[in-house]
């Protein structure tokens, strides 16, 4: 399957060349010493000692891991917008990776002057980062809009609201349901909190604390498995999550004043998926751009994502009249 | 997926959950692949027995309309490529079918009213499906 980017891969320059700095800069000062200090006191001073590759893998590992985060997150920003805007997210990658950059450069120099004192190069870092951030800023500014065309079809949902509204004029029980469940949450609640609790297992002799810490993180991601899932019956509209069913929002029909469909933008709007809150309203979605904004006859306002909101927005229109 | 149940209905409650499933999938209103709520959930939403919800999944699961596994939820199953042999059709609706016409006989339809009447439900099927 060929994606096609609509954000600009050349955005992403300065990290890759942050990188690839890091990278040359230390083959060029081969062979480092083996074993070389890994780890400082505030003081500077060495306190451990390893591999001198670690911290070349770690600098690699880690810029790779934010390059494609921020790919991934640039592209979710791009096919959101309605006009261009401002894509603060685009700077992650290029600040953090240019700073990374800097600690891997000074930390060679450190090694290959044989002097083992590394007091941490704030300053650089800062300058790194900023010098980063400028550009970023251009290349930002630079970025054309491209308009994305969502391939969610608008539905025709004339049979279902006939439907609904027989079913709620003979008075029979009803139950609408749908689920949101993309394959990055399954991801996040299966394979991220096994890994959490392998990890949580190899410290548990060492910081037993911290493993507990990493254990319980990687149980509630767990609960995410199973995805948002909405229910409209004639009393209440519920959304549960994972597998067992956390209820997130109650609100009964009767509360209901109008119920509408609402396009939105994920990162812009609420800086993300999930349960999530703006100035507006409270938001529960996992992926989308579309959904069902409620509005209570108390004022409270609440957002449902949904893969099909026309349908959704049709049968809580119907159960509310 | 929209269901109801209609206490007028003589058929069973399980009947209709299934019916109203297999509906939903011919008109391409639940997909292939599609979730279903677990059997407890949707006993909770219509105030039935999570037995009867249990049977109505078990029964479209034996007719390949439906996967679970334990600890999953039920999906909707790919729908078949190739039409079902003449044996499997019999043995699935055969028996039925010879009811259905039994009794528009004797509801005195003619064997063109009968065809005429099989006709005009495909094609409210084809065009609900559209």
């Amino acid at each position: 399957m060929k994606i096609k980017f609509i954000h600009p891969l050349w955005t992403h320059i300065p990290a890759i060349l942050a990188l690839l700095a890091g990278v040359a800069f230390t083959l060029m000062a081969l062979p480092l010493p083996d074993p070389a200090p890994l780890h400082f006191t505030w003081g500077g001073q060495p306190d451990r000692y390893g591999s001198p590759w670690m911290s070349t893998i770690w600098q690699a590992g880690i810029s790779i891991l934010y390059i494609v985060l921020s790919i991934v997150l640039d592209e979710a920003w791009a096919r959101q917008e309605k006009r261009k805007t401002f894509n603060w997210v685009s700077l992650f990658d290029d600040v953090t990776i240019a700073a990374l950059a800097t600690v891997q450069i000074t930390y060679v120099n450190m090694l290959a002057s044989s002097n083992y004192v590394y007091p941490f190069p704030w300053v650089l870092t800062i300058i790194a980062g900023a010098l980063a951030a400028g550009i970023a800023i251009i290349l930002e500014k630079m970025r054309p809009y491209r308009h994305y065309e969502s391939a969610l079809a608008i539905e025709d949902v004339d049979q279902l609201k006939a439907e609904v509204t027989k079913i709620v004029k003979s008075g029979q029980p009803l139950v609408y349901w749908e689920v949101q469940n993309p394959v990055y949450s399954r991801v996040l609640a299966v394979v991220v909190p096994l890994l959490m609790v392998v990890v949580a297992a190899t410290a548990w002799s060492e910081v037993p604390w911290l493993s507990v810490l990493i254990a319980l993180v990687g149980i509630a991601l767990a609960l995410v498995y199973g995805g948002f899932r909405a229910v409209v019956t004639r009393e209440a509209i519920t959304v549960r999550m994972g597998m067992l069913g956390i209820r997130l929002l109650k609100l009964k029909t009767s509360d209901i004043a109008l119920a509408e469909l609402h396009s939105f933008a994920p990162l812009k709007d609420f800086g993300g998926y999930g349960i999530r809150f703006n100035r507006e309203m409270k938001a529960y979605f996992l992926k989308g751009d579309r959904g069902v904004k409620i509005t209570t006859r108390a004022g409270n306002k609440y957002l449902i994502g949904s893969d099909h909101p026309e349908r959704l927005a049709t049968v809580i229109s119907t159960v509310i009249s | 997926m929209l269901l109801s149940i209609n206490d007028q209905d003589p058929r069973p409650v399980y009947v209709q959950i299934v019916n109203q499933i297999k509906e939903q999938i011919q008109r391409g209103t639940l997909k292939p692949g599609d979730e279903l709520p677990s059997v407890r959930e949707l006993s909770v939403s219509l105030g039935i027995n999570l037995h009867t919800v249990r049977r109505a999944y078990v029964v479209l699961r034996d007719q390949k309309l439906l996967v679970f596994r334990l600890g999953q939820q039920a999906k909707v199953a790919k729908l078949r490529s190739q039409p079902a042999s003449s044996e499997e059709v019999t043995a699935a609706i055969g028996e039925r079918l010879q009811e259905l016409v039994t009794e528009a006989f004797l509801l005195g339809l003619s064997p063109d009213d009968f065809r005429n009447l099989v006709n005009k439900q495909i094609d409210k099927l084809k065009e609900q499906a559209k």
